[in-house]
C-alpha cells in the first residue's frame, strides 16, 4: 500500500520536471526565475486579477532583491501566508524589512538543524540501524531499550496535562479571577498581533504551572482577528469545550460587577501597593512596539473603571536604555507571585534583569564566587540521583593515595 | 505686591539646563565589513585592465565573501562600479560576462540600465548607448510582460535620456502599482520633460514629487537652467523655479550645492556662497532677509487641523476626556488675546525631572515674571498636580498669569498648540519641545510645512536661568529659512547638519 503511494508520488514529481522543461521560455535572458515552487497563485489571490498582477510583480521583485545581494529567504521557504502578508504591505521598504526578518529566521532554523546533526554524529558516529518494519512481537519484546521493551512506564503528555489542568479547574471553581482584554486587535500590526498571541500562550501555561493559579477570562475576543487566529494556531484545542479557559466575545463589564474591576495600565498614576484578593484585575492584551499611545488608559477612562499600575518604580531601580515595558506573561507571573506571597520584591523577579540596575555586581560575584569544597561527601548520606557511588570511591581512593 | 525677590532663595546658578545634541554614532566595524565594501576592496586591489582580468577576480570574490552568492555577484559588481563612477570598469565586466556566455539576470540588467543612465548624465549620452538602451528595453519587454518596481526604476531613468522618454510616464504609473517611484526616478523624468520642452508636464511632476515627500535631485536644476539659456525671458524663468522653491520650502541638499552653483555658470548670473547673520543680514550683499507670515486662511486651517487630528485624533480618551475638551472649548471661546503662552511643565522640568519642587516652580515663576514685568499677558498651561507646588511660587504664577490646568492623565501639549494658534498670530510660545510627534499627526506635507514655519517664528526656547533670576531664551530668528527675494538679490537656503543660524545660503543677483 505504502509503496504504491510512494511510487505514484515519484511519478508526480517526474511529471513536474517534464512539464517545466517543456514550458521553459526561449532563453534570451536568464529566465530561471519563473514562478517559485509551492506558489499557488489561485489560492492566494482568490481569482482577483489585480491581486494576481501584483503578486507576479512581487515574485519578480523578490528575485531582483535576491540578485542584488539583499537578504531574502529561499523561494521554498516562503509559504502561502507569507505571500499574503507581502501583498498587504504597501511599501518596498516594509517588504524588504519583512523579507530580511524571514531570511534571518530561515537561517537560524537551518543552522539549528545543522548543529543538531553534528551533535548526533559526535555521539553516534555510525548510522542508526534502520528500523525493521516486519518486526515480530517476539523480536520487539526481546530488545530492552527505550522505545522497545522497557521497565519505565512512559508518562504521556496528556497525563501531565491532566495533572496541571486539575489545579486549573479547581481555580475555576474557587480561585481569583483575572481578565485579559483582547479587544485591541485593530490597534496592533500583524506582527504585534502574532507576538501578543505568543505571549497569551505563555501566560496561560505559566498560570497553569503555578501553585495557585488564576481563573483566566479572555474578554472582547473576535474569532476572525489575527490575534485569535494565531492563538488558535498555537493552542489547537482552544475552542474545545473541556479546555480550562474562559473565552468571552462580550466585554468584561457584562460578566463582572464594575466595583470589583481594576484595570492595570502603566499610564495611570495610582500604584498597586496593596494587592486586593477580592478585586478582578484586567490586563490589556496589547503589544505596543509601533503605536505607543495610552490605549488601555483611554479605555479605562471611558468605562470609568478603577486603574492601577504595578509598583515598578517603588521597588526597582531601572537602568537606562530599555523601557519599562513588560510582556503579558511577565505581568501575569508577577500577579501570581504577589497573590501567593504578598511580597512585591519577590514577585518582581519576573522583570527582566537587564532592565534593572539594582541587581548589583556584588550579588552576582558572591553567587559565582568559588568556594573550596571542604567536606568530602560522606557516603552515609548518599541520596537517590546523586552521582554513582563507585565513581565516588575511586576518586576518594586516589585522593587518599 | 509680589516682586521677583521671592525666588532669590533658589540658587539659579546651579541649574544647568541640559542641551540635547543629536548624536550620530559611527559604526566603523559594520561599515568596513559590509559586503559591498569588501567587494570594492577586492576590485581595487586587483587593478583590472580589461575583460580578461575579471575571471580570477570573480572567483576570488566568490571564495572570499560569503554573503555574495552566484546569483547576486553580477548585479553587485556592476552596481558598485557604477556607484564609484568607474563606468569603463563596469562595462568591461559586462563584456567579460558576454564572452563567458553568462546570461544576465534581471537585477544585472537593471543595473546595466542604471549604469547607462549615470554615464549618460555624467558624460552626455552617446548615440550607441541610446540605441543600446532602446534595444535592451524592447527585448526586456518581450521577455517579461510584467516588471517589478526596482527594475522599472532603473529602466525609467535610462529611458528618460532617450528619444522615447514619453514611455517613462507609463512606467511611472506601473511603478505605483506596488510602491512609489524614488527621488532619482522622479527627477530623471522631470529633467527629461524639461529638456524636451514639455514644461507643463515637468511642473506637474514636480508638484507630485513634493506631495510624495521626495527630494529634488540636482539633475532637475541642471537641465532646467540649461534649457532656459536660449530663451528670451531668462530671468523670469529663473524666478519661476525660485518661487517654486519658496512655496514648497525646498532647500538644497548639502551634496548638491556645488552642482547647483555650476548650473548657473553659463547664465551670466552672480552667485555666491554666503552666510546669514543672526540679525538676518546677508554677509554678501548686506540685504536684510524677511519673515514669511502665515496668511489668515493658512492660519485657520492649521488651527482646525490641530484640534481634529492632534487633540481629538482617533479617540478623545487617548489624550484627554470629553468633559475636559468641553471645558477647554468654553475656555477658548471667551479667551482674551494672550501675548505669551508658557508650557508650564516643560519649563519646570527643563532643569531635569529630579529637581525639588522649589526649583521647578521657581523656574516657571521666573519665566512668568520676566514677561509679566513688561506688562505682557501670560497664559500658563499645565496639569492639575502643579497646584500642589510650593504655594509661594504657585500663588505668584496664579496672580500674574492666567492658568489652564488639564487632568493629570491628559496631555497638555496639544492644548498649548491650540491656545497659541487661537490667541492670534503674534503670540509667543515658551517651550523646549519641538512638537515633532504632534507635527507628524498633521499628515499632509503642506500642513507640516506651515506648522514648521509658524513654530519656528513663535517659539522661545528657554536656555537657562542664571543667578539673577532673569531667564535667557533662544529667540526665533528674525527671518524665515525659505528661498526669498530681497530687493534684487535672491537668497536660497542650503540644508546643513547643524540647526544653528549660520547655515549656508546662496546669494544670487539676477
Amino acid at each position: 500500500m505504502f509503496t504504491i503511494i510512494k511510487q505514484s508520488a515519484q511519478f508526480l514529481r517526474l511529471g513536474n520536471v517534464l512539464r517545466t522543461t517543456v514550458t521553459s521560455r526561449p532563453a534570451f535572458f536568464c529566465t530561471e526565475s519563473s514562478n517559485p515552487p509551492g506558489l499557488n497563485i489561485a489560492a492566494i489571490t482568490n481569482g482577483d486579477k489585480d491581486l494576481e498582477h501584483k503578486l507576479k510583480i512581487l515574485v519578480l521583485e523578490i528575485d531582483v532583491l535576491r540578485q542584488e545581494g539583499k537578504l531574502v529567504p529561499d523561494d521554498d521557504y516562503l509559504k502561502e501566508s507569507h505571500w499574503k502578508e507581502l501583498l498587504i504591505l504597501p511599501s518596498l521598504s516594509q517588504r524588504r524589512k519583512f523579507l530580511e526578518y524571514l531570511f534571518k529566521i530561515s537561517k537560524k532554523k537551518e543552522n539549528k538543524k545543522l548543529k543538531k546533526e553534528q551533535k548526533r554524529l559526535e555521539k553516534f558516529p555510525e548510522a542508526k540501524p534502520e528500523k525493521n518494519e516486519n518486526e515480530t512481537f517476539e523480536e520487539f519484546v526481546s530488545q530492552y531499550d527505550l522505545g522497545h521493551n522497557n521497565i519505565m512506564l512512559r508518562v504521556y503528555d496528556s497525563t501531565m496535562n491532566q495533572l496541571y489542568n486539575n489545579r486549573l479547574v479547581q481555580a475555576m471553581q474557587f480561585g481569583q479571577k483575572l481578565v485579559v482584554d483582547c479587544g485591541y486587535c485593530d490597534d496592533m500590526t500583524k506582527q504585534e498581533n502574532k507576538n501578543c498571541a505568543k505571549q497569551l500562550t505563555l501566560l496561560f501555561s505559566e498560570n497553569r504551572n503555578h501553585d495557585d493559579p488564576f481563573d483566566l477570562h479572555f474578554c472582547n475576543i473576535n474569532n476572525e482577528s489575527v490575534l485569535m487566529q494565531s492563538l488558535n494556531k498555537l493552542i489547537v484545542t482552544l475552542h474545545e469545550p473541556w479546555f480550562p479557559l474562559n473565552l468571552h466575545e462580550t466585554s468584561y463589564l457584562e460578566t463582572f460587577s464594575k466595583e470589583q474591576l481594576v484595570y492595570l495600565t502603566p499610564h495611570c498614576r495610582e500604584e498597586l501597593v496593596e494587592y486586593d484578593h477580592d478585586a478582578i484585575y484586567i490586563i490589556g492584551g496589547i503589544v505596543d512596539k509601533v503605536n505607543t499611545q495610552p490605549l488601555s488608559l483611554a479605555k479605562a477612562k471611558r468605562e470609568g473603571l478603577r486603574m492601577a499600575k504595578l509598583p515598578l518604580d517603588r521597588y526597582l531601580q531601572w537602568g537606562s536604555g530599555s523601557g519599562k515595558s513588560l510582556t503579558l506573561n511577565q505581568v501575569a507571573s508577577i500577579l501570581l507571585d504577589v497573590k501567593l506571597t504578598g511580597d512585591w520584591k519577590y514577585a518582581l523577579r519576573h522583570v527582566p534583569r537587564r532592565k534593572v540596575v539594582e541587581f548589583t555586581h556584588e550579588k552576582i560575584n558572591q553567587k559565582n564566587k568559588w568556594k573550596p569544597n571542604r567536606e568530602r561527601p560522606g557516603f552515609d548520606n548518599l541520596k537517590y540521583n546523586r552521582r554513582p557511588s563507585d565513581r565516588m570511591i575511586k576518586v576518594g581512593s586516589i585522593m587518599n593515595d | 505686591m509680589f516682586s521677583s525677590k521671592i525666588f532669590t532663595r533658589i540658587s539659579f546658578h546651579k541649574i544647568n539646563i541640559r542641551t540635547f545634541r543629536q548624536q550620530q554614532r559611527p559604526n566603523p566595524s559594520k561599515e568596513r565589513s559590509s559586503p559591498n565594501n569588501l567587494l570594492w576592496k577586492i576590485i581595487e586591489e586587483n587593478n583590472i585592465k580589461g575583460a580578461q582580468d575579471w575571471k580570477d577576480v570573480r572567483t576570488q570574490i566568490q571564495n572570499e565573501i560569503r554573503s555574495v552568492t552566484p546569483a547576486s555577484i553580477d548585479a553587485m559588481t556592476v552596481s558598485i562600479c557604477t556607484r564609484k563612477k568607474k563606468f569603463n570598469l563596469a562595462l568591461s565586466y559586462l563584456d567579460f560576462l558576454n564572452n563567458e556566455n553568462v546570461k544576465l539576470n534581471l537585477a544585472t540588467l537593471g543595473k546595466y540600465f542604471k549604469l547607462l543612465y549615470v554615464k549618460g548624465v555624467e558624460e552626455s549620452l552617446a548615440t550607441e548607448d541610446e540605441e543600446k538602451i532602446l534595444q535592451m528595453y524592447d527585448s526586456l519587454r518581450t521577455t517579461y510582460p510584467v516588471l517589478d518596481s526596482l527594475t522599472l526604476d532603473n529602466v525609467t531613468q535610462a529611458l528618460s535620456l532617450t528619444k522615447k522618454w514619453k514611455v517613462c510616464l507609463d512606467l511611472l504609473d506601473e511603478i505605483k502599482v506596488t510602491s512609489s517611484p524614488t527621488s532619482n526616478t522622479y527627477s530623471a523624468v522631470i529633467a527629461a520633460a524639461f529638456s524636451n520642452k514639455a514644461d507643463n508636464l515637468a511642473w506637474k511632476l514636480l508638484d507630485e514629487l513634493i506631495e510624495n515627500n521626495k527630494t529634488i535631485q540636482d539633475v532637475v536644476y541642471i537641465t532646467y537652467f540649461k534649457r532656459i539659456i536660449t530663451q528670451s525671458e531668462k530671468i523670469a524663468h529663473i524666478e519661476k523655479m525660485f518661487n517654486f522653491m519658496q512655496n514648497n520650502g525646498v532647500q538644497i541638499e548639502p551634496e548638491n550645492v556645488d552642482t547647483f552653483v555650476e548650473a548657473f555658470k553659463d547664465l551670466k548670473v552672480v552667485i555666491k556662497n554666503s552666510n546669514i547673520h543672526t540679525r538676518g543680514v546677508c554677509k554678501c550683499c548686506n540685504k536684510k532677509l524677511k519673515t514669511f507670515e502665515l496668511s489668515d486662511d493658512e492660519f485657520n486651517n492649521l488651527k482646525t487641523k490641530i484640534l481634529d487630528n492632534v487633540i481629538v485624533g482617533k479617540d478623545v480618551f487617548n489624550k484627554t476626556t470629553s468633559e475636559e475638551l468641553e471645558r477647554f472649548n468654553k475656555f477658548t471661546s471667551n479667551m482674551e488675546k494672550f501675548d505669551v503662552i508658557i508650557d508650564g511643565l516643560n519649563v519646570a522640568y527643563s532643569a531635569g525631572v529630579k529637581q525639588s519642587s522649589y526649583v521647578t516652580s521657581g523656574l516657571v515663576a521666573a519665566v512668568v515674571s520676566h514677561f509679566a514685568r513688561v506688562g505682557k499677558k501670560v497664559l500658563v498651561l499645565g496639569r492639575k498636580h502643579m497646584s500642589k507646588w510650593p504655594q509661594k511660587n504657585w500663588k505668584y504664577v496664579q496672580k500674574n498669569a492666567t492658568t489652564f490646568l488639564t487632568e493629570d492623565l491628559s496631555q497638555d501639549d496639544p492644548y498649548l498648540l491650540y491656545c497659541a494658534l487661537n490667541s492670534g498670530k503674534d503670540t509667543v510660545i515658551v517651550t523646549r519641545d519641538l512638537m515633532r510627534s504632534h507635527k507628524f499627526l498633521l499628515r499632509e506635507v503642506h500642513l507640516k510645512l506651515l506648522f514648521d514655519r509658524w513654530l519656528s517664528q513663535r517659539q522661545y526656547l528657554l536656555l537657562r536661568v542664571p543667578e539673577n533670576g532673569e531667564p535667557i531664551f533662544k529667540k526665533p530668528l528674525p527671518f524665515s529659512q525659505i528661498a526669498q527675494k530681497n530687493e534684487e538679490y535672491w537668497h536660497i537656503p542650503c540644508i546643513s547638519d547643524s540647526t544653528s543660524a549660520s547655515s549656508k545660503w546662496l546669494c544670487i543677483k539676477l
